[in-house]
């Protein structure tokens, strides 16, 4: 084996507590290398200073006294309306706009011939179809609309809620196998 | 061998104080409040290193833990579930913000004088330190958060990897990429590796 992989495998032992009997030959091997000593030693010290880096951090902070009664405050309040919920009845008329809009895309045209004939019996007008493409409203616009209104508002992520959370049955828990964090 | 187990591990009293909540009991909260704030708290310092954003963070992660409460589960530990709620928030937030304004090369460049007057060790000063703090800050946040969870709260590859969500390789990987990060900013002297070329004479095996 080489230096390289000998390292490369002694330094995911150190990291993660994996030494065992399996790691016996690459233990003889550090005895005897010492740019592997000094590689391990290396990494050794830059986790100690990491830690302390890390501790460093957080010394001497804690969360303010009054972090409990603004949960509190904040959890017991009515829960934030979605942001399709806060447009309110703006939101409620888009529909109606819509179906306006188009209603008037395909009446006005019948006015300017000088009479209002039903859309479903005027011959074929490609100049309508033309005039309906340019408009910046698209011709499905109403469709649009209406999934937009009707569709519910957008759930959290899934992965936020899946391995501790009990979704109504809805998501599997995960096996004691994979939580692995009981005792 | 793992050497880190059971950092996270449950009471039946964790178990008493969810169903406690699910039933509307705000002792039962303030308790879970009390009980689980700190890891959380410091999770959100330790990644953040803003204070003020870190409290917002715990409050919001308990605020959210209040409005799912029936859903959350009884027969493990609620910890795991808000440290992901946690780690998840810091990044969203994080990624608002934009990047350290001071490069990183420059810290570096300055700490010079002080490597060359101790070569033979690692130099245990304050400016080393804050040259890894700012190399935490510049690790991209799964790593960052990867070496919070595995470094400052000890909790195991196992653990870490179900509050990160990911595969215990997932985990190893990122914590890899981040000490490889961090390693750089160690004085020059100490980073000779494999790869340099010196070994080739030294290899004995
Ligand atoms: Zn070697």
């Amino acid at each position: 084996m080489s230096c390289r992989r000998i390292m490369r495998e002694l330094l995911e032992f150190f990291r993660f507590g994996e030494l065992d009997d399996w790691s016996a030959p690459h233990l003889a091997h550090l005895e005897t290398c010492r740019a592997c000593r000094d590689e391990v030693g290396l990494d050794r010290e830059l986790v100690v200073q990491l830690q302390r880096a890390l501790a460093a951090r957080v010394a001497g902070y804690q969360a303010s006294p009054n972090a409990w009664l603004e949960v509190r405050r904040r959890a017991l309040e009515p829960a934030a309306p979605s942001r399709l919920g806060r447009m309110g009845w703006r939101v409620r008329l888009l529909p109606l706009g819509a179906a306006f809009v188009l209603l008037a895309a395909a009446v006005l045209p019948a006015f300017d011939r000088g009479g209002l004939v039903p859309v479903s019996r005027m011959p074929v007008q490609t100049g309508l179809m033309e005039a309906a493409d340019n408009d910046p409203l698209p011709v499905d616009a109403s469709d649009w609309y209406l999934a937009y209104v009707t569709s519910p508002p957008p759930s959290p992520p899934a992965t936020q809620l899946t391995a501790w959370v009990d979704p109504s049955g809805k998501v599997p828990f995960h096996s004691e196998a994979k939580t692995g964090l009981t005792q | 061998m793992q050497r880190r187990i059971n950092t996270l591990g449950n009471t039946g009293a964790q178990h008493d104080l969810v169903s406690r909540m699910q039933g509307g009991d705000l002792d039962a909260f303030e308790e879970f409040f009390a009980a689980y704030q700190r890891p959380v708290y410091l999770t959100a310092l330790a990644i953040t290193r803003d204070p003020f954003l870190a409290e917002e963070i715990l409050q919001d992660c308990f605020v959210k833990a209040y409005r799912v409460r029936d859903r959350l589960r009884t027969d493990v530990s609620p910890l795991p579930w808000l440290q992901r709620v946690c780690t998840n928030m810091c990044f969203t937030r994080l990624s608002r913000r934009r990047p350290l304004a001071e490069p990183l090369t420059d810290l570096i460049g300055n700490l010079a004088p002080d490597i060359a007057a101790r070569p033979d060790q690692v130099v245990e000063s304050r400016e080393i330190l804050e040259v890894l703090q700012r190399g935490i800050d510049a690790l991209p946040p799964k790593q960052r958060g990867a070496v919070v969870l595995y470094y400052l709260h000890g909790y195991s590859l196992a653990e870490a990897a179900d509050i990160a969500g990911c595969r215990v390789g997932t985990m190893k990987s990122r914590i890899h990429y981040a000490l490889r990060a961090l390693r750089v900013l160690l004085p020059v002297e100490r980073r000779a590796t494999v790869a340099g070329g010196r070994l080739a004479g030294e290899e004995l095996a």
